[in-house]
């Protein structure tokens, strides 16, 4: 469900600058690091440090669990994402990160409750 | 608000897809097992300088060849593995009992060794896959500064387009059966039990009892 930003105050963002996480996962060159769109409305993304993302333009806040990512270099398509298939990737993820993006990763699956 | 709570970087359009059977969790849930022991067994080498491995095979860690990361490091992610393996299992708990088993083969891999940091997570692994309450040690905190946060995110997107990879070869064929890897390192299960009933009697003579009285088999729906 979604929230406008007005309703997580707390949270810290940044704008969400990385490389492509889809040609990462077929072991494609990914390029360089770089800003982030949001696919309906072209605004800037921002990752919290809640574990959410925030679009600039339409100010809406998403928790990342449904999120996917496609450069120019391919379309990818949007998942109803279950709990466990967040878990899946959470537990692939948590092998390559640091160990403060493994506590960011087990902070939003505690705050996740019940999903 | 979008419909399509998506990232791109302009003209890129995403699609929605069909949801996924019962056999993708499964595979998620041995995937996830695998991942954990894997952490488990990078934890024995860090803390113990034990090396007796089973569980490499979906081993993704930049220093996997010669460990890098501190006791810390590898604790958050033995933490990580079991918070998201809870996550899996429950909802395809009748399926998962194998791993007990599974665990206690492992765990008497641990046989005659001096109790260790690795011991104090046998007991939240085997309630977690038992889906049953847990409780898993207080470790130190370390503040995310942005470049963490960017990188977990990158790698959580990696994360997620590799679980649609799981996920696309499944709906392909629905013939496809998930895996179930074994990680064995002792004869029987009887040396885990010996070990677990130093840190847990209780849970140890229940499992004893639960194994000697097995549940029958339910008809997987597919």
């Amino acid at each position: 469900m979604s929230q406008y930003d007005t309703q997580v105050p707390e949270a810290e963002w940044f704008s969400l600058v990385m490389r492509c996480p889809a040609c990462l996962s077929e072991q494609k060159e990914p390029g360089p690091a770089a800003q982030w769109f949001h696919a309906s409305d072209d605004g800037f993304v921002q990752v919290g440090s809640s574990a959410q993302y925030r679009c600039t333009s339409c100010r809406c806040v998403e928790h990342v669990k449904s999120w996917r990512y496609a450069c120019e270099a391919h379309q990818t398509d949007f998942r109803p994402t279950s709990s466990a298939h967040l878990a899946n990737a959470l537990s692939t993820a948590g092998q390559i990160t640091s160990v403060a993006g493994r506590q960011w990763m087990q902070r939003f699956l505690e705050n996740l409750g019940e999903w | 608000m979008s419909d399509i709570p998506n990232g791109g970087r302009r003209q890129a359009v995403p699609r929605q897809t069909v949801e996924s059977p019962k056999q993708v969790t499964l595979q998620f849930l041995d995937d996830t097992w695998e991942r954990l022991l894997n952490s488990l067994e990078r934890l024995e080498q860090v803390s113990e300088g034990y090396r007796n491995l089973t569980a490499t095979r979906l081993d993704q860690h930049p220093d996997r060849d010669r460990i890098t990361e501190s006791e810390l490091d590898v604790r958050w992610e033995v933490h990580l593995q079991i918070k998201s393996l809870e996550r899996i299992v429950k909802p395809v708990i009748e399926d998962a009992q194998w791993m007990i088993d599974d665990f206690l083969r492992w765990f008497g891999g641990r046989a005659r060794r001096p109790l260790a940091v690795t011991d104090e997570y046998a007991v939240p692994v085997l309630h977690c896959i038992m889906d049953h309450p847990y409780e898993l040690p207080d470790l130190d905190e370390v503040v995310p500064t942005e470049t963490d946060i960017l990188d977990a995110a990158e790698a959580l997107g990696r994360g997620l387009h590799e679980s649609d990879k799981i996920e696309e070869r499944f709906l392909a064929d629905s013939r496809l059966e998930a895996t179930r890897h074994l990680h064995t390192r002792a004869r029987s299960r009887s040396s885990g039990l010996v070990r677990l009933s130093e840190l847990n009697r209780m849970l140890a003579v229940h499992l004893a009892y639960v194994i000697d009285h097995p549940q029958p088999a339910k008809e997987e729906p597919r």
